[in-house]
């Protein structure tokens, strides 16, 4: 079946063996950040005053927007699965850029503000700033990890459109519209100090 | 009823009853070690109330899922043992789910004695 | 098959082709085959239960005495700690999903391959790096000392300050990645792989349990990396986590490992289940009674056992009402299990049994499973959990569920299995003795535990002083304990010997109901000439579906020698999906393990920038193995 004869290739009726690989992979991370959480708030427990005295809570503005601008790209990756789907390859290669560039900038500004944080209320103080920064480092990660399988993504669909790879972008969206959630989660709880 | 409303209640029947559980657990430990964590007693969890609400949403829950277990039960009597998917495959999950529930439903019920049991003394 | 039409002849021919294996070590190296996969996870995992049985027989002799002086507290220690590392990351876990589950679970579904081979390869690569990374340790008088469980604040850098710890935390963390994969690949097989028509009220109750234990591992190993990262963050960078100084709490690590720890006891003995009741309905000559009920209670256990964590820290002082909570879900959990037995003895009790060697072993099983069972219900008893904490009771209890109930099963299930893997039979005479052999040694060795421990033996200690009374029981330990090596060591003679001298078994000696017993012994390469036709849990049983295969292969109906092919089914029902391209043999599995252990190997002595080079490596090997695409329309 070529790309000139097909306006879109026949991945079967059922969900692709990558697909449920990565759903499963994520319920897995899943229970890594649910563990930190419980974690977090464990330790939380432990503490008359969270954070402790002297350490200011975590800022609330940047790091919202932030988080907004990276779900923002669920979108832009829906959409460019959509196009590849449709065979429409160029399409779904600018989507993937300009999730790609959203997802890059997220990133290193929260590199950034990171080392920061590092540099202002060192792990080594407290159980709080261990935590806090643990919980944001692994976030931070999995970022990076979708990152990889993004830039992976523009280099294949670059040349050509294939069933495979098309399944590595269905797969690859799911990632992200799941690394999306758990970073809303995860600046939930980092800003929970600010409630009560 | 239409197949897949049947669908749609066996996998309830199915998945209601674990996760409820699930749920009132996760919920109920997190309840206790707030009102005996000493750092934060002047919260004044009100443990009591919570634990009602609790364990009646999740009891609710389960009761409803072994009653669609029933349902689904009935409704696919006629349907053989290895009977192919769907009904072979709804028939094998209700039977699977008449058991899981029961057990379910017990398991809430002691949960939520544990949780009224709000002693923070180390035993 | 008496007479092969040519057509049929051809089609075999191609598949033998197209399937075949490549020749000598190279061909090992870079398999995909998961019969071959499976084949070196066994092999792996008897060396690993080799060096954790000398262990065990190390502490044995140093305890047979009072005040024995044969090995030092500091390298009872090690002995100690490895052991359990060892019986449970290296041994039990891998030879019962890594060598029972991948040789076994694409067979009986009516595949040719699990769902992802490459995945399969790299687990095991991954798995075997990761047990050389963590038994190098003792090269260096390093190995890990602060016991399997690993509890802060013993196992922080103030009190441990070498390696010992390092190797532990990293040495799990990169033997969990092995295990995820594994997990995955078997979920996403079960869930996809199963031949058209294997519905999920007609897939194999091996099945069920591999998949309940799969499901178990993946979200249950998250919780001990965590631990493992938490703690070599505190011990090499300082954070806090498990120091109440700075806010921590040392029952963190308590709570986030036995989250992991107490579904590990599942995943260890739900195979065990699955071997089980496969034996049973073959040498009971017939289904296994309750075959729902059966099938939910392996899939319950696993469910409600990731719900009773805490009953591991009765003794650690936490609040009364948490104990409660807990305690409640110890007693319910046992419940599934009990469905289990009861569905076992009702079959045995209601078809005609033959007790061979396989069914001997899985009566010992039970034996030991109810024995370990009812002590294990005790301990859902806060106050008697209280009081013998700590003691040799607790330790008599779990080598009763793990020898007794997951290794049993194993053995039973290496002597079931071996026609099928060698196409010759065993000696059954000698496979007899060895059970009785097995039976008593395991009996004295982990029966007077339970009353030393009663008379208050603490566990954990690497000797005891004179006038105690406990001189006599570990006297009579010792020697089952070496009771017990000889009977194992029956078995692997037995399974030496008849590899090489054994008569030819045939296809199926036993009759059994499954489908891995419908191909040849041992399989082809492509397991099945054509795949095959499901319509009950049974399906070897059904004579006119394995005569209707014959017809099929006539008329190329799911044949699929046209190329490397397995056919995908819908989930729920099974329904023909599509047909999907496996891969061939690479050699990208054991360079990305490679270049992943060299990286551990850095991390432990914090050269991390190389280390990440070789992560970066690795993720590199990843792309490039992912070059190589299938051949689709």
């Amino acid at each position: 079946m070529t790309t000139s004869a097909a306006t879109t290739y026949d991945l079967g009726h059922a969900r692709p063996n990558g697909w449920w690989a990565m759903v499963l992979f994520v319920a897995g991370e899943t229970t890594l950040f649910l563990m930190l959480f419980a974690t977090y708030f464990y330790l939380r427990l432990q503490s008359r005053h969270w954070p402790p005295p002297g350490v200011d809570k975590p800022a609330v503005l940047v790091p919202s927007l932030l988080t907004a601008a990276l779900v923002a790209t669920s979108f832009a990756m829906q959409r460019a699965w959509r196009n590849g789907r449709l065979l429409n390859r160029v399409a779904a290669l600018r989507w993937l850029a300009l999730a790609g560039i959203v997802q890059g900038g997220y990133l290193i500004w929260q590199v950034h503000d990171f080392v920061d944080a590092c540099h202002k209320e060192p792990p080594s103080h407290s159980a709080y700033s261990s935590i806090h920064l643990t919980m944001l480092a692994i976030d931070h990660l999995h970022v990076f990890l979708g990152i990889l399988l993004t830039a992976w993504l523009l280099m294949r669909f670059a040349t050509r459109i294939t069933p495979y790879r098309l399944r590595t972008l269905q797969a690859t969206a799911f990632y992200w519209h799941a690394v999306n959630v758990i970073t809303v989660v995860v600046l939930l709880v980092d800003l929970s100090p600010h409630v009560g | 009823m239409t197949r897949f409303r049947l669908e749609l209640l066996q996998w309830y029947a199915l998945l209601a009853g674990p996760w409820m559980w699930a749920t009132q657990h996760v919920l109920e430990f997190g309840l206790t070690n707030s009102h005996c964590s000493m750092p934060v007693s002047y919260w004044h969890v009100p443990v009591i109330w919570l634990n009602v609400l609790i364990t009646t949403v999740c009891g609710t829950a389960v009761v409803a899922a072994e009653l669609a277990a029933f349902v689904v039960f009935r409704a696919t009597s006629d349907t053989g043992k290895y009977a192919p998917g769907p009904w072979g495959r709804m028939k094998f999950f209700a039977e699977a789910a008449l058991l899981g529930n029961v057990l379910f439903i017990v398991i809430v019920a002691l949960d939520a004695a544990g949780a009224f049991y709000h002693g923070c003394n180390q035993a | 098959m008496a007479v092969a039409s040519p057509p049929v002849r051809r089609r075999i021919d191609r598949l033998e082709r197209i399937w075949a294996e490549r020749p000598g070590v190279l061909g090992w190296l870079t398999t995909v085959d998961h019969k071959r996969i499976g084949l070196l996870y066994f092999w792996t995992t008897l060396v690993f239960f080799a060096a954790g049985g000398a262990e065990a027989l190390a502490m044995r002799t140093q305890l047979s005495q009072p005040e024995e002086k044969a090995i030092g507290p500091a390298t009872y220690d090690q002995l100690m700690t490895m052991h359990g590392v060892t019986m449970i990351f290296f041994f039990i876990i891998p030879m019962t999903t890594g060598a029972f589950g991948n040789y076994l679970v694409p067979l009986m579904i009516g595949a040719r391959d699990m769902a992802f081979p490459r995945v399969n390869a790299l687990s095991y690569w991954i798995f075997l790096g990761s047990g050389i990374f963590i038994y190098s340790s003792f090269l260096i008088h390093s190995a890990p000392d602060a016991g399997w469980f690993d509890y802060v604040p013993l196992a922080l850098k103030r009190y441990d300050g070498g390696l010992n710890i390092d190797f532990y935390a990293l040495g799990l963390i990169f033997n969990a990645v092995s295990s995820t994969v594994a997990s995955v690949n078997m979920i996403v097989t079960i869930f996809r792989l199963r031949a058209p028509g294997m519905s999920w009220n007609r897939m194999p109750l091996f099945c069920f349990a591999m998949l309940a234990a799969s499901l178990s591992l993946l979200l249950a190993l998250p919780a001990l990396v965590l631990d493992c990262v938490f703690l070599e963050l505190q011990r090499k960078v300082g954070f806090h986590f498990f120091d109440v100084a700075h806010g921590g709490s040392p029952l963190l690590w308590q709570h986030l490992f036995w989250f992991f720890g107490h579904p590990e006891v599942y995943i260890i003995v739900l195979p065990a289940f699955g071997i089980a009741t496969s034996i049973i309905p073959t040498f009971a000559r017939r289904k296994m009674v309750a075959f729902p009920l059966v099938a939910m209670a392996e899939l319950l256990v696993a469910f409600i056992g990731f719900g009773v964590w805490a009953h591991h820290m009765f003794a650690t002082g936490i609040s009364s009402s948490v104990l409660v909570l807990f305690g409640a879900a110890s007693m319910m959990v046992v419940i599934p299990s009990t469905i289990q037995v009861y569905a076992w003895l009702v079959t045995v009790n209601l078809g005609t049994p033959i007790f061979r060697a396989p069914l001997l072993f899985i009566g010992g099983f039970i034996t030991f499973f109810v024995l370990g069972g009812l002590s294990g219900i005790m301990f859902a008893a806060i106050p008697l959990d209280q009081a013998t904490t700590d003691t040799y009771f607790v330790v008599a209890h779990f080598h009763f569920i793990i020898f007794g109930a997951a290794v049993f099963p194993l053995l039973g299930g290496i002597y079931y299995w071996f026609p099928k893997v060698t196409g010759r039979m065993y000696d059954e005479r000698l496979a007899i003795a060895s059970f009785w052999v097995t039976f008593v040694g395991t009996a004295l060795t982990f029966f007077p535990m339970h009353i030393v421990g009663l008379l208050g033996m603490t566990r954990r200690v690497y000797t005891y002083q004179h006038g105690l009374g406990w001189g006599i029981y570990n006297l009579l330990e010792t020697i089952g304990g070496y009771i017990l090596a000889a009977g194992l060591l029956m078995i692997a003679g037995n399974i030496a010997w008849s590899m090489r001298r054994g008569i030819p078994s045939g296809r199926d000696p036993f009759n059994g109901g499954t489908l891995e017993w419908a191909t040849s012994s041992p399989p082809p390469h492509y397991n099945f000439a054509v795949i095959p036709t499901v319509r009950s849990a049974y399906p070897n049983w059904d004579e006119e579906d394995r005569e209707n295969d014959l017809l099929r292969l006539e008329d190329d109906e799911l044949v699929l020698s046209t190329g490397h092919e397995t056919p995908l089914s819908t989930v729920n029902d099974a329904a023909l999906d599509r047909v999907a391209e496996m891969p061939p043999e690479s050699p990208w599995p054991i360079v990305v393990a490679f270049a992943v252990s060299i990286a551990f190997a850095l991390v432990l002595t914090t050269h991390y920038v190389a280390a990440a080079a070789f992560f970066a490596a690795a993720v590199a090997a990843v792309g490039a193995w992912n070059l190589n695409e299938p051949e689709e329309a």
